[in-house]
């Protein structure tokens, strides 16, 4: 049957395509001569392929199983290899052109992230249960919620920001053009760093759970930036700005767009990868301080309505920061600057979100625990031991709460959680 | 009713005394003779999942009532509560994840068909589904240390043993250096299924 024949097809047309076969010129200027552009390899419409032209026909067809299982054609030992490598940066190598190509997976994506909603999941509730005692057997509010919400997050961490950089790069025809589904590969597995992180995460040291997210960042960071940096790197409107004898003002502006593309990508992907992370803990791992039977853990409408308008708001802010600034150290205090901003400018948005909830709860702790962890670092870090000693004073007043009262609350947020 | 028709004519368990013929005559037979039948096949099965010994017969004689019960059975034990998952939440894991795991096993290339997969490890939550039933008797007893040591045993036990039922019966169905990429998605989804019942059965 010819169907056994697409098989060996298939991977010499992934290996001769022109979005997975970079690894060849690593290092080398490779600009996509005359093949048809695409999003995503096997997808491409090569009628120039020669032998391959009877099976390009089936392909392309999205609808068919053959189509999804080119994408799962990996070996244990590749799958090991690509984990190890997404969060151990080595000097000057590329992580995609090293590892990915030519045939990027959708099992280690798919799986990394299914795996981290879980443990974010499990070990944010395993958390909060150590960190209340076990006190009773009345879970928090929002305990499932963990898992959607997370799953919501990671997916579309997952699936936009590497559409966006793959629009980054097109867009600028950048020296190495990776194709989607290669950017979402390494995307996956840099995220596989955090599945460790977020199991280390239920030790209730601020200090440790902070040095644990600087370190994973480090790590999957620096590997991310490398692959990005060489693609971007050789941008070639710098080039124009630098050799260009234009007037001073278009000079300037040309500089700025050079700076903002090369810098602002790196800065971009860095501080969304930040954000990520610290979304994860800070509403996962620290949103604990309540009285019994209601977590501060935000619900489900406005986790992901705060979290995504502030990284795309922060991603771009960064973008017109360094335009106004020429030295790299000042682009990176304005992206601090700008990202507590806008952190804080969201504050206002998630406040009435939340009151609009409490309202029916009539719960005012619920507004001073989820605006705490919108406050930029060095305040938590005050805040933090401040709530601590809340905490204690505020578990003896617990116990003379009416139970009456903790009940008709649950129920109260569970009506409001069934009718959204 | 429109399985069983299939599991019919595949079966090995066909009565001595039928002749070919015999698919036609059960129409006439009373339905509680067909639900009786039906509800044996699947109480065989049941047997087989908690003493795996005969590999083979489970993986020819798919049939998806018996997974339906037991998804169903658990999203009841395990759903309602304070802040616990809806019915539907419980479903969607047991019986999507079902399918998404056998998705990956055909993706990666295994021999197994999705039918007969779904319904493996379908039958192979039963355990899970009786530590839950467990868990909700626990739930009677005194001090709440004891009542969680308690818990962890019988979801441990539980968890251990669908896996070794799962394992004895995908282990043939393998491409050999894929087996590790094929295995952990199968212990990921009896691990999260563990852990709601842990967390949500009382």
């Amino acid at each position: 049957m010819s169907n056994l024949q697409f098989q060996d097809f298939n991977f010499g047309d992934l290996a001769d395509s022109p979005f997975t076969a970079a690894s060849s010129n690593s290092g080398q200027d490779y600009k996509p001569a005359n093949k048809q552009h695409s999003i995503i390899p096997g997808l491409v419409g090569n009628t120039d392929e020669g032998s391959a032209t009877t099976t390009s026909g089936l392909q392309n067809n999205v609808f068919s199983f053959k189509f999804y299982q080119q994408y799962f054609d990996v070996d244990t030992e590749q799958v090991q290899n690509r984990l190890l490598n997404s969060f151990i940066p080595k000097w000057s190598k590329n992580f995609i052109t090293d590892y990915i190509q030519p045939l990027p997976d959708l099992y280690g994506p798919l799986w990394i992230c299914i795996t981290l909603i879980f443990s974010t999941a499990i070990c944010g509730n395993l958390a909060h249960y150590i960190d209340t005692n076990g006190e009773g057997d009345s879970r928090p509010g929002n305990d499932f919620s963990l898992v959607t919400g997370a799953s919501s997050l990671v997916a579309s961490y997952v699936i936009l920001v590497p559409f966006f950089i793959y629009c980054l790069l097109w867009y600028r025809k950048s020296a190495i053009q990776y194709s989607y589904l290669e950017i979402l590969c390494a995307y996956g597995y840099s995220l596989s760093i955090f599945i460790p992180v977020s199991i280390l995460w239920v030790v209730h040291y601020q200090w440790f759970r902070w040095s644990l997210i600087i370190v994973s960042l480090v790590l999957s960071g620096t590997v991310i930036v490398q692959w990005v940096w060489s693609a971007i790197k050789t941008d070639s409107n710098r080039m124009v700005a630098y050799g260009a004898v234009l007037g001073t003002l278009g000079l300037h502006a040309l500089l700025a767009i050079a700076f903002k593309v090369a810098y602002g990508a790196v800065l971009g992907t860095l501080g969304l990868h930040a954000l990520l992370a610290i979304a994860f803990k800070e509403f996962y791992f620290d949103s604990v301080i309540l009285p019994q039977g209601r977590s501060s853990a935000p619900t489900i409408d406005s986790l992901p309505s705060t979290l995504s308008p502030q990284a795309l708001v922060a991603s771009s802010a960064l973008a017109p920061a360094p335009s106004s600034n020429n030295t790299q150290e000042n682009n990176v205090k304005g992206v601090a600057q700008n990202a507590v901003q806008s952190e804080q400018n969201k504050k206002p948005v998630a406040d009435s979100q939340v009151r609009d909830d409490s309202q029916t709860q009539g719960n005012e702790k619920t507004n001073l625990t989820i605006t705490e962890p919108k406050e930029s670092t060095k305040a938590q870090l005050t805040s933090s031991s401040n709530k601590e000693s809340k905490n204690e004073d505020g578990k003896p007043l617990q116990k003379n709460e009416n139970n009456d009262e903790t009940k008709k609350i649950n129920q109260e947020h569970n009506t409001t959680t069934i009718k959204e | 009713a429109g399985v069983t028709p299939p599991t019919r004519t595949r079966s090995q368990n066909f009565d001595p005394s039928a002749d070919p013929d015999a698919e036609f005559d059960t129409l006439d037979e009373p339905v509680w003779d067909t639900i009786r039948r039906d509800l044996r096949l699947v109480g065989a099965k049941f047997a087989r999942v908690l003493k795996p010994d005969q590999n083979k017969q489970l993986l020819r004689d798919w049939d998806l009532w018996g997974p339906l019960f037991i998804c169903v059975l658990l999203s009841l034990l395990l759903q309602g509560g304070v802040g616990g998952p809806h019915f539907t939440e419980v479903f969607s894991i047991t019986f999507f994840g079902s399918c998404i795991v056998t998705a990956n096993t055909k993706l990666l290339g295994g021999t197994i068909s999705i039918f007969q997969s779904i319904c493996v490890l379908g039958y192979c939550l039963l355990p899970l589904a009786v530590a839950a039933i467990g868990c909700k008797f626990v739930a009677f007893s005194s001090s709440p240390s004891i009542k969680l040591t308690i818990k962890l045993v019988i979801t441990a036990v539980g968890f251990g043993w669908a896996i070794f039922a799962s394992m004895g019966f995908l282990a043939g169905s393998q491409p050999e250096k894929r087996r590790l990429l094929i295995i952990y998605p199968v212990v990921l989804f009896y691990f999260v299924v563990s852990w709601l019942t842990l967390s949500y059965a009382s």
